[in-house]
């Protein structure tokens, strides 16, 4: 396969000790590179794998601890019935008409408070 | 008398285990959930519980009866009653289109897949449905 020249900014140290160890080792600094590219690659590639695996051993693992979710239903029952009561998310009920966003109680809407719609409904009936 | 809905009751425990096991057979068989799904839901959690109104167990505010049951969640008002049908429909058909993707990521005999499509569901809106 033919090399392909790539731009890369190396650390101006970085730089000059390469340029040190080409001189004492008299090899040019491209062989120098390529080799410690191809280094780094190979032992990084082995430790990613390494990590993958042990990931995926984790998640099997996982699965097979609770494969049938009993473990998972039972502790989302017992967060729901022991904290339920306290859910800050949880709706509370208000009876009204929403008009623009704001709660209108129905005595504003039928112009009578519900004591005054009760009266007249009793009289009514009277 | 039955235990109050909101406490935590032997009932309670028991009507959700029994819905999230149901749950987990749906999912697995891939069943679309629907508007209908959430309101068997909650009447499921809510069997032999004291509501605070009978009227509330499997029903949607803005229904017959509740007109003018509206909702706050820490001071803000939820959709006005007489939209909560229409607002029903979108969340369906998200809904479903999300579940849609997911059943696509996930092969049918991957049981993990049974777990999301019950907890993501069936969660405190499952409980209070009709505060909703």
């Amino acid at each position: 396969m033919p090399r392909k020249p790539t731009t890369v900014r190396i650390d101006p140290l970085a730089q000059a000790a390469l340029e040190n160890l080409s001189r004492v080792l008299k090899r040019p600094m491209n062989q120098l590179v390529n080799e410690a590219v191809k280094d780094y690659v190979g032992r990084r590639s082995r430790e990613v794998e390494h990590d993958l695996e042990a990931t995926l051993t984790n998640l099997r693992a996982y699965r097979q601890r609770d494969p049938n979710f009993k473990g998972a239903i039972a502790a989302f029952v017992d967060a729901e019935a022991r904290l339920g009561k306290e859910d800050p998310a949880e709706g509370k009920v208000v009876i009204g008409k929403l008009v623009n966003g704001q709660l209108v109680e129905e005595r504003t809407i039928e112009g009578a408070s519900p004591l005054q719609t009760e009266i007249r409904r009793l009289l009514n009936a009277s | 008398m039955p235990p109050d809905w909101d406490a935590d009751s032997p009932e309670l425990r028991r009507n959700l285990a029994e819905l999230l096991e149901s749950i987990k057979q749906d999912a697995r068989q891939r069943k679309q959930p629907t508007v209908e799904t959430a309101r068997r839901w909650q009447s499921e959690i809510m069997r032999n519980l004291q509501a605070d109104d009978p009227k509330y167990v499997g029903a949607f505010r803005g229904e017959a009866g509740l007109e003018t049951v509206q909702v706050q969640v820490n001071g803000i008002f939820g959709v006005a009653a007489p939209e909560v049908a229409d607002a029903l429909g979108e969340f369906e058909q998200r809904l479903q289109a999300a579940v849609a993707y997911l059943d696509n990521l996930v092969p049918t005999a991957d049981t993990s897949r049974g777990a999301g499509g019950g907890c993501i569901g069936c969660g405190r809106g499952g409980h209070s449905a009709s505060r909703d």
